[in-house]
């Protein structure tokens, strides 16, 4: 069975403007990325800051085209599918429900527009859907006529999830999506984007900074760092034993609310990473504690372990990288 | 106790608005001591900002602060006058904000900005702010300081920028530091700089801390007390321990349920969650500020709400004494 969706070789750079007089610089956002997702799977990507997470997501859904590598759905290249196909079977949920709402049009319509878009149905068969999938969503139909200003950030949240799963998509990414919003309220997104996987059968993307939220909904997890993915596995792998000394350092950073073990030493330094500058080798050397020689000069490529995939020089399997 | 530095009894915030009174903060108290850390712990809009505006005296033109008590080291602030507020805050009480990028002036180099309190308040030579500047920026991890000094926050990451502030606030070694989400928008590893950063310097030098985040497990990490609000209100308090441990009050246990805690939770498993919405805080509030989300609630709610204590030190506002498991 092929994957249901596959990037390969995925990159994407930007022109940087450094200054007046100054050459434009190119930053490698995304830096050759091999990811699949097999139907049913909710692939979690985290990463901090400026690892290129976001900018993978916007080429999933064809937002910004990929500066080389390609990426297939269901084996054939979402390039020859064309933006609407595409977004009939992949479809978002942003971080922020305050500006990915249009403010001026009222909840049923802001739902209803992506079946607009695609012609479907009359209008009153499209209002009357968007008003079904909002009540899925757990929001009564008496909010169909309100704006988004009349509602708070979860319900706003559950606005954008109803209008990304009313042409029932096959594949939905989200990025960041309980990034704003309270934890209680974090909790019952959560809930319902489970649910909703359950009911309709629905891959998911998930995108976020925040571990334990993926660690809690996520099936497979890749580690993004500068672009790069430095470490993929299956969650519970991941989780309980981290391969890569960046993996290793993200989860021992996370604070769980467990009283008593204190503040971790991350033991990373103060090398912060200049995503324009990229340090020669691994990326990850000068923050790394654990670096040997051959990491300020060769980077290493993903390769195979017994938990999954790492790109570290510790792992004998690791395959050599080019030198740079 | 005389190792008490704050001591708050009573504090209400109230913010005119064109729709009448909102009552930002309500009937909240704590203390803290030298070298304890109280967290304060709730979601947007709770009022865990506007106590800490009212202890530094930093509330908007429009806020009303009035208190039971409201003492430092001894001293009631709520009759000191404007003079002697400036020449407490930033020598021995300061404050860490959450976004240093606006909370740095871009126009002024870092030097000139963790030297212009020690100026003021030490009135020292610039030569000695300058080396006390500099003492400082080590403090906080930051390597090649003098070169540092030089240069404007926009040339400084956001982990190195909320260093500076952290060194800002130390610069005349307070004896209170009040810290609004200092490491809500830094990214995980450097968020873990920072707390321990944080709480080491702050044992080291024997500061009270006040520690404002919505996160749990800054809490659990770094609390020795916390007080959860809720509704501009102190919901529960107590020591840092006891309270996730035995959580008394339902929104504290409603809260510690939402997020997932390896080990407890299922992974793919639910998770708790509080139905409903937080309550308007304008006009006049009867009864518990919680009772519409909460699944212990009775039809006394709506009257006065009794504070229970434990011998373990913690206190709760609910009409029960203790909610089934």
């Amino acid at each position: 069975m092929s994957a249901l969706l596959e990037a390969r070789a995925l990159t994407r750079s930007f022109s940087v403007n450094a200054g007046i007089f100054q050459p434009a610089r190119t930053l490698h956002a995304v830096n050759g990325v091999d990811l699949t997702t097999e139907r049913g799977d909710v692939l979690g990507i985290v990463g901090e800051s400026g690892c290129g997470k976001s900018t993978f997501a916007r080429m999933l859904l064809g937002l910004i085209a990929p500066s080389s590598g390609t990426i297939s759905l269901d084996g054939a290249d979402i390039r020859s599918l064309g933006r609407r196909k595409l977004a009939r079977r992949v479809q978002p949920v942003f971080q922020d429900p305050y500006s990915s709402l249009n403010p001026r049009r009222d909840i049923a319509s802001i739902v209803a527009l992506p079946l607009e878009v695609q012609q479907l149905g009359s209008a009153k068969q499209r209002r009357h859907r968007a008003i079904d999938m909002l009540e899925r969503v757990g929001l009564p139909s008496r909010h169909a006529d309100s704006t988004p200003g009349q509602l708070s950030g979860g319900q706003r949240q559950r606005v954008a999830i109803a209008r990304a799963l009313v042409m029932q998509p096959e594949i939905v990414i989200c990025d960041e999506p309980t990034s704003a919003l309270d934890v209680s309220v974090q909790a019952q997104i959560l809930n319902l984007l489970l649910d909703l996987r359950r009911e309709f059968g629905l891959t998911y993307v998930f995108i976020s900074h925040n571990l334990a939220v993926v660690e809690h909904i996520a099936t497979r997890v890749a580690v993004m760092y500068l672009g790069r993915v430095v470490e993929l596995a299956a969650t519970a792998s991941l989780f309980t034993d981290p391969q890569h000394p960046y993996t290793q350092a993200l989860l021992a950073s996370v604070l769980t609310a467990e009283p008593g073990l204190g503040i971790p030493d991350t033991g990373l330094g103060l090398a912060f990473p200049d995503p324009l500058n990229p340090p020669p080798g691994c990326p990850f050397h000068p923050r790394c504690p654990q670096r040997i020689a051959q990491c300020t000069t060769r980077r290493p490529l993903l390769g195979q372990t017994s938990q999954g995939m790492v790109a570290c020089h510790l792992y004998a399997s690791s395959s050599p990288g080019p030198s740079t | 106790m005389n190792d008490v530095v704050l001591d708050v009894q009573g504090l209400n915030v109230d913010i005119a608005t064109a729709r009448g009174t909102l009552h930002a903060v309500r009937d909240v108290s704590f203390e803290v001591r030298r070298r304890e850390t109280l967290c304060l712990v709730g979601e947007s809009g709770c009022g865990k900002s506007m106590t800490a505006l009212a202890i530094m005296s930093l509330l908007p033109a429009v806020a009303r602060r009035s208190a039971r008590r409201l003492s430092f080291l001894g001293e009631d602030l709520s009759q000191a006058g404007a003079q002697r507020v400036n020449d407490l805050r930033g020598n021995r009480m300061a404050m860490v904000f959450q976004e240093p990028m606006t909370a740095l002036n871009p126009a002024y180099t870092i030097g000139n900005q963790l030297m212009e309190p020690y100026l003021h308040h030490r009135r020292s030579s610039t030569a000695e702010a300058r080396e006390r500047a500099i003492e400082l920026l080590g403090k906080v991890g930051i390597a090649s300081a003098e070169r540092r000094l030089g240069q404007y926050p926009h040339q400084l990451s956001g982990g190195l920028r909320q260093r500076v502030m952290i060194a800002m606030a130390l610069m005349c070694v307070p004896e209170l530091l009040v810290a609004d989400e200092p490491s809500t928008a830094l990214d995980v590893t450097i968020q873990a700089q920072i707390l321990r950063l944080l709480a080491d310097l702050q044992q080291e030098l024997g500061i009270a801390l006040v520690l404002i985040t919505h996160d749990l497990g800054v809490v659990a990490r770094i609390a020795h007390r916390v007080a959860v609000m809720y509704a501009g209100e102190v919901v529960e308090e107590g020591p840092a321990s006891e309270l996730f441990a035995t959580p008394h009050h339902p929104y504290t246990r409603g809260l510690l349920n939402c997020i997932p805690i390896p080990g407890r939770t299922a992974r793919g498993g639910r998770l708790g969650s509080i139905p409903g919405v937080v309550p308007s805080l304008v006009g006049a509030i009867e009864g518990c500020g919680f009772r519409e989300r909460c699944s212990f609630a009775e039809a006394v709610c709506q009257q006065t709400v009794p504070v229970h204590g434990s011998a373990a030190g913690q206190r709760w506002r609910c009409i029960h004494r203790q909610i089934a498991a």
